[in-house]
């Protein structure tokens, strides 16, 4: 390969789970792709939870599967222990979750990367990025290595000038015992884009034998574990390791309590905006102030790792005061710390700066992905990266640009509301954030999406096949179901299709009735159940997205001034002129842009 | 009218022809300059009636002495500057300002166009919109008042009250959805159910106005029916004299029908009499006929007149027809006294002009029971399209309603919610559907 050939090189810097996504669609669409990164060791280490999915994350990993990604592949393998969570609410909002065995998951991932031709890794840190005529020509590195490129990828997570908290100590990093990236935040900075401050915490990492084990409850995985990836092998026989429960206590809360003014969050020292969603413990207390416990979760970091991380007791106390609120919780009264937990602030770029396909809207070939964007998660950064990678790739390409749009994919939702919405906090992935729900859900994600990566060329033949082969199994149970009619004990013989719509009624019930419907795949039994289930209500759904469709792709000139609209109002005419959106179906989503302003605009734009 | 542009129009807002005064509107961005070129004075205070004379830019010929109003926006009418002059009635003044404006390069309203620019000025919504639409066209005192209730914003206060509730719902619902089960604490069905109850019987409420909106704007059809010469007609006069108030006297669509509007306690009632279908033939034969069971089907009451038995006769037609919507009435009583032991009969001499009085008491009393009347300046629904809305959004509460029963899960339940409150959303015309605004402007007059 000739890396330094300017047109057909993407260079991505950053190596976690944005950047993984971002390099690995690059090179698997034939495009030069050098992952500059500042140790090569740590490409896919996950810095903070070890896990993988959970509540509308794990839809977008089936969506990242979907799209011929990487992510479910490797959780898949890297596993210990696979549980869906939300079962009691309906299927659209179940969150497929493992855990994983964090060393295995960036040795695995390391191994992919290397394995990839197109893929040149190197060591260093990018500090510059030279811009010709608004296009993107080169990245400079701190040695003064000169890489020319098409594209660039900045997946920088929390490293854009990091700053570690703890207590009232504080210092430069971009995750525990790693430096944090200067050069890059003031390149960017320099070529004129909006910047904020944002802040997310850890918790403490415990030894596991400093832990009474027999005061913790056990909790373990399903019983029958679903995969992420379609492309997984069946059946699926994944490790099931247990994890322990214990719940803080009102004595663990007034350690804290007490202990509020030594908090950087509290003292005002951090001045990014921390999120509300997975709050410090700190937080937790001071907001819920008559829970008197709440559950932690205690989570191996690797199969038999001696490090334990303390979900739910994320903070930036000093480690004596974690550790002395923790040692009020019976099971953890003689507790040691391998690390204490701590809270990081970092720059994000204001994301509305940036086009659906996450490429910024003045300069081309520039890409941002991840939580420079202002986002939280190994999840919607892996979203991220993987259409940034796309676009990349198709930039160098000269194909048409690619993008996913809020009514097919979570990975849309994300996407457009980081583009038309102000982030206040750092943007987490939520189900409630998709208006198209019962359409959205984790076991169509292939269905809705399988057949646009292959378009891309991203899925592979043995994954389309796969997809196919699902689909045809798919139409013959429905075409079984179809003729059958069953008596469930009534006495009466029902049509199957009808039996199905009863909620609790499944197809295993029904497997003793209909012969033949045993001999298929759970997955896809359980895709043709739900979609009869749900017939109805997602037709409701659909009708709606006709409704918004009839306005949602009209695009908007890029050079209208919509200060001189004098029509619309003068928060719309602003914020309009700020973001600048693509279409008048991003317009519709920017708070303070009323429905009566879009109807102006779509007036004016006949 | 197809496209919203800003610039200046203009119309004469009063009816054509002969008046003491006729009213001129102009609205566009910026309307300062017109005044010195159209009038004697450089500038106007706002918002204060001005005599003014008025000249031609062009030559300075006087045209009129006037009062005229200067509105700036965006405190007017349309959200834009806006002038209003009254200037002495009579064709030919009117037309002279308006060619003057025309000169001046200001375009000629669209019927409807500034009410349009109201709208997508934000100064009214959609449900004022159509109120005002139909202020113009109200033809009884309780039109009026509804429709003034809801021009002051009444149903749309109603509405996103309504939907304000449901949100709350909702976001109760969609908070649980996000988290896990350890996470946060839930609120029971019970809790969800109550408040769903809520939502449903305030949309009962409002749904229960759309009869009496209906009522106050549509009417109510009364139809005589009933043998060749039983005092039909007879009895279709002596009911108009009696009510002096008649609105119009409308020969039927067909020469076979004639109707009568007439204002009874604010209602508007349509008379119809439908002699004419078979005075000519066989009654019995003729009612089979199309045009009859239309008229029939049609009608909110039935008058049914004999001369003999009414109850009787009208058993053996078997119409399927409920028996509160008949009144039966013997006719071509002179001379005797008669007491009905019937609730709905009533004795009737035309001749004599008796039991007249009675049956239209009667009359008033069946409508205004059958129209859940209430009191009109909280704000009805008037218009098909939100009568429409509001009985689908009915059926969507009942539906969410008996899922929650059923222990349908939440997503879908978060679902439908959310239809509804799309569906509410449309009634107060947070919709950016361009058909459905162009429709309801388009059924505006010139100068509204």
């Amino acid at each position: 390969m000739n890396p330094l050939s300017k047109k057909q090189t993407v260079v991505i810097c950053g190596g976690g789970h944005a950047g993984i996504e971002a390099s690995l669609a690059v090179a698997r669409l034939g495009i030069n792709t050098i992952l500059v990164t500042l140790d090569a060791n740590a490409i896919g280490r996950m810095s903070c939870n070890p896990a993988i999915g959970g509540l509308a994350k794990g839809h977008l990993v089936k969506e990242i599967d979907a799209l011929g990604g990487q992510m479910g592949v490797e959780a898949d393998k890297a596993g210990i222990q696979f549980k869906m969570l939300n079962k009691s609410k309906g299927r659209a909002v179940w969150g497929p979750r493992a855990q994983m065995d964090k060393v295995n998951y960036a040795r695995n991932i390391r191994k992919t990367i290397l394995l990839e031709n197109n893929i040149r890794i190197v060591q260093g840190e990018a500090v510059d990025i030279k811009v010709d005529n608004q296009c993107v020509s080169a990245v400079i590195l701190k040695d003064g290595t000169h890489i020319p490129c098409r594209a660039v990828i900045i997946p920088s997570g929390t490293f854009l000038d990091g700053k570690i908290h703890i207590g009232n100590k504080n210092f430069p990093a971009g995750r525990f015992g790693e430096k944090p990236s200067i050069g890059l935040t003031q390149s960017l900075k320099g070529l004129g884009f909006k910047f904020g401050r944002l802040k997310t915490g850890t918790p403490p990492r415990i030894l596991s034998n400093s832990i009474d084990y027999s005061l913790a409850e056990l909790s373990d995985g399903d019983k029958l574990p679903t995969p992420f990836s379609t492309r997984t092998p069946r059946p699926f026989k994944p490790k099931n390791l247990g994890c322990h429960i214990v719940n803080t206590n009102s004595d663990c809360h007034d350690i804290l309590y007490n202990s509020l003014s030594l908090s950087p969050m509290y003292s005002g020292i951090i001045k990014g905006v921390g999120p509300r969603y997975c709050p410090s413990v700190e937080d937790k207390i001071v907001r819920f102030k008559d829970r008197k416990s709440h559950q932690l979760f205690l989570e191996p970091e690797w199969e038999g790792s001696k490090q334990i991380y303390v979900n739910g007791f994320s903070t930036s106390m000093p480690e004596e005061v974690q550790k002395e609120s923790l040692r009020m919780i019976p099971a953890l009264r003689n507790v040691e710390f391998i690390r204490p937990g701590y809270a990081i602030e970092y720059d994000y770029f204001i994301p509305s700066q940036l086009k659906s396909t996450l490429e910024s809207k003045e300069i081309t070939g520039l890409f941002l992905a991840g939580q420079i964007n202002g986002t939280s998660g190994y999840e919607e950064a892996a979203a991220q990266g993987l259409i940034a990678g796309i676009n990349a790739a198709l930039l160098c390409l000269q194909k048409n640009s690619f993008s996913l749009t809020r009514f097919e994919s979570y990975i849309g939702v994300l996407i457009d509301d980081i583009v038309t919405k102000d982030i206040d906090e750092p943007y987490r992935m939520f189900t409630s954030r998709a208006e198209f729900r019962l359409s959205l859900r984790p076991d169509n994600a292939d269905i809705r999406l399988t057949q646009q990566g292959r378009n891309i060329g991203l899925v592979t033949d043995a994954h389309f096949d796969i997809f196919q082969t699902r689909l045809k199994n798919m139409q013959k149970i429905e075409a079984t179901l179809e003729k059958a009619s069953i008596d469930l004990g009534t006495g009466i013989k029902k049509p199957a299709i009808k039996v199905l719509k009863q909620p609790l009624v499944t197809t295993s019930e029904l497997a003793t009735h209909v012969p033949g419907l045993n001999t298929f795949l759970p997955d896809d039994l359980f895709t043709v159940e739900t979609d009869i289930k749900y017939t109805g209500y997602v037709d409701r759904e659909q009708k709606r997205i006709e409704q918004i469709n009839k306005i949602e792709n009209i695009s908007l000139p890029v050079d209208i001034d919509y200060l001189l609209l004098q029509t619309l109002s003068m928060e719309a005419r602003e914020k309009l002129q700020r973001i600048r959106p693509e279409t008048l179906g991003q317009a519709s989503r920017i708070a303070g842009v009323s429905p009566s302003d879009i109807l102006n605009l779509n007036i004016m734009l006949k | 009218m197809v496209n919203y542009v800003n610039d200046t129009i203009a119309a004469l807002a009063t009816p054509y022809g002969v008046g003491a005064i006729a009213v001129i509107r102009i609205s566009g961005e910026d309307l300062k300059p017109l005044i010195p070129q159209l009038t004697d004075k450089s500038k106007l205070t706002p918002r204060y009636a001005t005599l003014v004379t008025l000249k031609s830019p062009a030559s300075g010929i006087k045209i009129d002495q006037s009062i005229i109003t200067f509105f700036p926006g965006p405190d007017s009418y349309t959200g834009e500057d806006l002038i209003e002059i009254s200037c002495h009635g009579g064709e030919y003044i009117s037309r002279s300002i308006l060619s003057e404006l025309i000169a001046l390069g200001v375009r000629s309203a669209n019927p409807g166009e500034f009410s349009y620019r109201a709208f997508m000025n934000g100064k009214i919504d959609l449900v004022q919109a159509e109120a005002i639409s139909s202020l113009t066209q109200a033809r009884t005192g309780s039109d009026v008042g509804a429709n003034l209730g809801n021009l002051t914003g009444k149903l749309s206060d109603r509405i996103n009250q309504l939907r304000a509730g449901l949100l709350n719902i909702l976001s109760i619902i969609e908070h649980e959805l996000d988290f896990q089960e350890d996470e946060i604490s839930f609120t029971d069905r019970d809790m969800i159910m109550e408040r769903l109850s809520s939502v449903e019987s305030s949309l009962s409420d409002i749904a229960c106005t759309a009869a009496f909106g209906k009522t106050i704007t549509n009417g109510v059809r009364l139809v005589l029916l009933g043998r060749p010469n039983t005092g039909k007609s007879s009895l279709f006069n002596t009911i108009l004299g009696h009510e002096r108030a008649i609105v119009s006297n409308v020969p039927g669509t067909t020469r076979d029908t004639l109707e009568s509007w007439f204002d009874l306690g604010g209602i508007p009632v349509c008379l119809v009499d439908t002699a004419g279908y078979w005075e000519s033939g066989d009654f019995l034969e003729n009612l089979g006929i199309t045009k009859t069971i239309m008229e029939v089907k049609k009608s909110d009451f039935i008058l049914f007149v004999d001369d003999v038995d009414p109850v009787n006769l009208f058993s053996k037609l078997n119409l399927t027809l409920s028996h509160d919507r008949v009144i039966f009435i013997k006719s071509k009583v002179d001379g005797q006294t008669m007491i009905s032991d019937e609730e709905s009969l009533f004795y009737t001499s035309s001749k004599n002009d008796t039991g007249i009085r009675k049956l239209i008491t009667y009359i008033s009393t069946a409508i205004h029971d059958s129209i859940h009347e209430i009191n009109y300046g909280d704000g009805l629904l008037m218009t098909q399209r939100q009568r429409a809305l509001i009985i689908s959004s009915k059926g969507l509460i009942n539906n969410i309603i008996s899922e929650v029963k059923n222990q349908t899960e939440m997503d879908i339940i978060a679902s439908l919610l959310h239809s509804l409150s799309n569906n509410l959303d449309e009634v107060v015309g947070n919709i950016t559907n361009k058909e459905i605004v162009k429709n309801i402007f388009t059924k505006f007059c010139v100068g509204k």
